[in-house]
């Protein structure tokens, strides 16, 4: 699949390569909360830091293989290369998550070191990783996707739509950590990783569809 | 549409703003009715029937309590059936856990958990009763706990709330409890004590966890059962021994629904217990229900104390089963005397107001026909009844001694007149003015959404116009960390909300640490504020001599202020120091003569547009073409805005050096750090005037809770307001109230003058056919209605909150005090606005004057010159 992968040029990524990978991701998230809740019997509210470690283990691997594929300049860039963008982009990442985290109000304590840096790393493989995987260290290309967010094409969308859904559904996700309802799940950081998640799913599905809608407007117009 | 010009914004912005202030006070004024409530404690004369001069003041509170208990007994005539009390409160313990539901016993799981409990219940040693908890009079239980410390004035033992400190723990719920029960077999022992109230709040906390199925729920639900268990074996070995009588009282104060909420008003939150363990029971169900409001006339007569003058409840019947026929009789008489008392105070024309003044009973008007026409007449006909039948009953007692039948007639006679009297009590301190409040609501919603489709139009405007400016990333970065830091050092100073006051924030640390660390803190707080104020007033280039004046000012009230804080602020006894009360009066004055000298005077004295002045910062400076600055004052009017704005911020900022507490000096050095942050990010970045004003407003309401507010009223600064006032003044400490209070809403409405100077005019675009309504509009257009928007949207929401809310449980103790802030931040933002537009345009006017007589002077010399 590698190979079959590699084969087309990267900007013209196909829905359906989107789709594979958007399926993968989403798969790989639910596989870490499969094997954190039957093999471990671990979950994230009594768990937190086990749970978003042994998740972000799984998912990161999936991540950076699959979008060191769609690298841009192949003939450049060697695949390992990729990869190796993307491992050094993961605690880039994850400072720039984390210090985000805290300026918006995350609990500094040392009590939650653990927890902000496991939070912090499946964030970055879930809004860093792919784009550092892709673009590498393109200052107009992060520019471009992150800063103006003019993505161009289905991969800028498959870059960004998802990670732009984990850190606003991480936002949300954090509106009820205030309220009085003395709910366990209330605490930092497990309606944020919920929201997060699902931010990233709804992300994965917009971004679905507009390579669909896309591709579609370009079969029109070649017809 | 026709556009907007600047008479018809201002027109229709003043008519929101009247018809919210209409809205907001109808609304008030129905929500917050003024209860007339009977004043002071009830003495002997609840003994009497009632008579017409209610004021006849019976100075029996000054008797010895023991002489007043005896005095007590011998009026009321019923013996007290037990001396000694002691309430359980079991923090949210339904009555379903112990009485089960509909009249079936309750699930097993609860059975076997509190074994002791339930076979007290079986055997008929305890009377068990669902008590139904109704909103506004929920706390009627608690204030008789009050008054009965009151009127006893004996040992309280009362161990409630030590136990706050442990419970954030996880486990640690369960050690809560045992803190009040290791005290209790010491205390059970002792005679010392008529009233012990055990507050037990674990249950609540195990309900929040894990609801009705959580583990924790039986081994807490057990460890309550010892506890009944401990104290009912107690009383048991100690009856007949000196220590007399005790009644074991189990309450709750609401039930909880099955994942442990509480606080609504379904059936399960409202379902209270209430457990009388110590008085025989002869019938027993388990469906038996009370309000809990009947609780407090039940203990009071049943400890022979006089009832409450404000209870609404009525006596619980089986509690008085076991006394004679007379004095289950005379309770029912002091309890319907005391309810005739209450519904005088609250209706003026009950129509049997005159009998008790004729001493003797009128039996005509007692005619069933009659009782049919109003509530005044019914209530008062039906108490007319049962006094008509009390007394034929007492005539008749010394001949027939056995008239059970009569008896029974008057007993049923006297429950009907108290609980219809009951109803209507307590629905009428519920019931509020709908029309009103709907009518409120309505004006409230129509003035939201006035200002709302304002605002739309100005955007759909603003829109058309198009003119977009780019965004420079570089520059902006700093201003936005500044931001973002000072935001979250402000978020950590204090904990906001009432659950997580207990954690660690870093105020406490620092109060913890000593002033050691506070004053110099402090200190250097205050030095900065007052050098960056200066700083920005200095960074002006001026000849002029009245911005001389101006830094002279604010320099010396800005020294003033630093002495202040280095001489006097050992806060407990500056309030009495007399120097100290000079010298901020001093400082008062100096601060409010500069700023508003300022305010009124520059605009006249502002050298004209000859003598070209900046601010020093020249990369704000706008490319005005020649023939729109020969036309309106704009340079000028930027410059003064810019001063009057810095005058408005110092004096602010300096007022707040005074009267925050010392912990509260770096959060305005941080709120101060952030709106010039704020400035300088919004003047570089593109982004969309009334975006960055909706901006500024959040980072200000979020400030009102970095400076220590909450949303309850008990964090209000009560001891700041005194600061400098010599002789008691409610007004003058209410103003100073509200603005150490409101210090961050106001900074940031202040601050908006300095905005408007520095954003505004960058980017301002006149077209040549522009006139003085269109400038005012530029300037004015947004930094006057975003916040007026913005708040009048969640004011609207939060009356709708508050009406739903109405039959809330916390009505009173939560959702009542939200929506006071709601109100006073309403005044804050509308304040706060008058003073921004008012600035504005007295500012603009009297600069376009004065440039028309220079203009008009220049022409003149034109002529006299060509001829």
């Amino acid at each position: 699949m590698k190979e079959e992968l590699e084969k087309i040029t990267p900007s013209k990524i196909s829905s359906f390569q989107v789709f594979l990978i958007h399926v993968c991701c989403g798969l790989a998230l639910a596989v870490g909360f499969w094997v954190a809740h039957n093999v471990y019997s671990i979950n994230l509210i009594f768990d937190p830091t086990g749970t978003l470690r042994l998740i972000w283990a799984i998912e990161f691997p999936v991540v950076i293989l699959l979008f060191s594929c769609f690298r841009q300049k192949p003939e450049k860039c060697s695949y390992l290369k990729a990869i190796a963008r993307g491992l050094l982009g993961l605690p880039v990442g994850a400072l720039i998550n984390a210090l985000g985290a805290l300026a918006l109000g995350a609990p500094a304590g040392l009590q939650y070191f653990e927890r902000t840096v496991s939070w912090s790393l499946l964030m970055s493989s879930l809004t860093f990783v792919p784009t550092a995987c892709v673009y590498g260290s393109c200052w107009t290309d992060w520019h471009r996707i992150f800063a103006c967010t003019k993505p161009k094409g289905s991969l800028d969308f498959m870059l960004c739509l998802p990670a732009h859904g984990a850190v606003i559904g991480a936002w949300f996700g954090a509106w009820p950590m205030p309220l009085d309802w003395e709910r366990p799940w209330q605490d930092w950081p497990i309606c944020v990783s919920y929201g997060a998640m699902a931010g990233y799913v709804a992300g994965m599905v917009g971004s679905l569809g507009l390579a669909l809608m896309h591709t579609g407007g370009k079969q029109l117009k070649a017809e | 549409m026709a556009p907007l010009n600047c008479t018809k914004l201002s027109v229709i912005t003043i008519t929101g703003i009247v018809t919210q202030t209409f809205g907001l006070s109808l609304f008030v004024f129905g929500f917050f009715p003024v209860k007339s409530a009977l004043p002071g404690t009830s003495g002997s004369e609840s003994f009497f029937a009632p008579v017409c001069d209610f004021v006849r003041n019976l100075s029996d509170t000054t008797l010895p309590s023991d002489k007043l208990k005896s005095l007590y007994q011998e009026l009321s005539g019923i013996p007290p059936s037990f001396d000694r009390l002691i309430l359980m409160v079991v923090d949210d313990l339904p009555a379903e856990f112990v009485l089960g539901k509909n009249e079936k016993p309750p699930y097993k799981q609860f059975k076997e958990a509190m074994p002791y409990t339930q076979s007290l219940v079986a055997s008929g040693s305890a009377i068990g009763y669902h008590s139904r908890a109704a909103p506004p009079t929920a706390m009627v239980s608690g204030a008789i706990g009050g008054f009965l410390d009151v009127a006893f004035n004996f040992n309280t033992q009362a161990m409630m709330d030590d136990n706050l400190l442990g419970y954030s723990k996880g486990e640690g719920y369960c050690q809560v409890d045992q803190n009040v029960s290791r005290h209790l077999a010491d205390e059970l022992s002792k005679d010392d004590w008529n009233l012990l109230i055990l507050h037990y709040l674990g249950l609540d906390h195990v309900g929040h966890i894990g609801g009705w199925s959580s583990v924790l729920m039986a081994p807490k639900l057990k460890e309550m059962d010892e506890v009944v268990k401990l104290i009912h074996s107690s009383i048991k070995q100690s009856q007949g021994n000196r220590q007399g009588r005790t009644l074991l009282m189990i309450v709750s104060d609401h039930g909880m629904t099955e994942n442990g909420n509480h606080g609504g008003s379904t059936y399960e939150e409202t379902d209270s217990l209430a457990l009388f363990i110590g008085l025989r029971n002869h019938v027993f169900d388990y469906a038996s229900v009370i309000n809990q409001i009947d609780i407090a006339p039940t203990l009071a007569l049943l400890f022979g104390v006089p009832i409450p003058k404000n209870n609404v409840g009525v006596l619980i019947r089986e509690a008085f089963d076991s006394l004679k026929e007379h004095q289950h009789l005379r309770a029912l008489e002091l309890n319907a005397w005391q309810l005739l008392r209450l519904l005088h105070a609250q209706l003026s024309g009950l129509p049997c107001r005159n009998f008790p003044c004729d001493a003797f009973y009128d039996h005509q008007s007692s005619d069933s026909s009659e009782c049919n026409h109003t509530t005044e007449n019914m209530l008062c006909c039906l108490y007319m009844e049962a006094a008509a039948l009390y007394t034929s009953w007492k005539s008749k007692r010394g001949f027939e001694s056995t008239s059970y039948k009569d008896y029974s007639s008057t007993t049923a006679a006297y429950y009907k007149f108290l609980k219809s009297a009951s109803e209507w009590l307590s629905r009428r301190t519920t019931d509020k003015p709908v029309n009103l409040l709907a009518l409120g609501l309505a004006t409230l919603f129509i003035s939201s959404v006035i200002l709302s489709s304002l605002m739309l139009c100005r955007l759909r405007e603003i829109y058309h116009g198009g003119n977009q400016q780019a965004s420079n990333l570089k520059y902006s970065m700093n201003g936005c960390f500044l931001l973002l830091i000072s935001g979250r050092i402000l978020r950590g100073w204090h904990q906001g909300g009432v659950n997580w006051t207990s954690l660690p924030d870093i105020s406490k640390w620092l109060e913890h640490a000593g002033s050691r660390y506070v004053k110099p803190l402090q200190l250097m707080s205050a030095v900065l504020v007052i050098s960056i104020g200066l700083f920005a007033l200095f960074s002006i280039e001026s000849r002029g001599k009245c911005l001389q004046m101006v830094r002279l000012g604010f320099l010396i009230s800005g020294l003033l202020v630093l002495l202040h804080i280095t001489r006097y602020q050992d806060y407990a006894f500056s309030s009495t120091n007399y120097g100290a009360t000079f010298l901020v009066q001093i400082t008062y004055a100096i601060l409010g003569a500069v700023t508003i000298g300022t305010v009124v005077a520059l605009p006249w004295l502002i050298p004209l547009s000859t003598s070209k002045i900046f601010p020093a910062d020249n990369t704000f400076s706008p490319p005005f073409s020649p023939s729109i600055q020969e036309k309106f004052p704009l340079v000028e009017l930027r410059d003064t805005l810019y001063v009057v704005g810095w005058a408005y911020i110092l004096c602010w900022c300096l007022l707040q050096l005074l009267l925050q507490q010392p912990i509260n000096t770096t959060p305005i050095l941080l709120l101060l750090l952030q709106i010039v942050a704020g400035v300088h990010y919004f003047v570089r970045s593109g982004t969309q005037e009334w975006v960055e004003i909706a901006g500024f407003y959040c980072l200000g309401m979020a400030g009102h809770f970095a400076l220590g507010n909450s949303n309850t009223l008990a964090t209000i600064d009560v001891a700041g307001a005194f600061i400098g006032i010599s002789n008691h003044s409610t007004f003058l400490s209410g103003i100073l109230m509200f603005i150490i209070t409101y210090a961050s809403p106001m900074f940031i409405l202040l601050s908006l003058v300095m905005y408007i100077s520095t954003k505004s005019m960058v980017h301002l675009v006149i077209p040549e056919k522009a006139n003085a309504g269109d400038i005012l509009m530029m300037l004015l257009g947004f930094p006057c209605p975003v916040p007026l928007v913005l708040n009048s949207i969640l004011l609207t929401a939060y009356t709708v909150v508050l009406l739903f809310m109405q039959n809330h449980l916390f009505v009173w103790s939560v959702f009542s005090p939200k929506y006071l802030y709601v109100c006073a931040t309403t005044v804050c933002t509308l304040i706060g606005v008058f003073i921004v537009a008012a600035t504005g345009f007295y500012t603009y006017f009297v600069l376009a004057m004065r440039k028309e007589k220079a203009c008009s002077g220049q022409q003149r010399h034109k002529i006299v010159d060509s001829t």
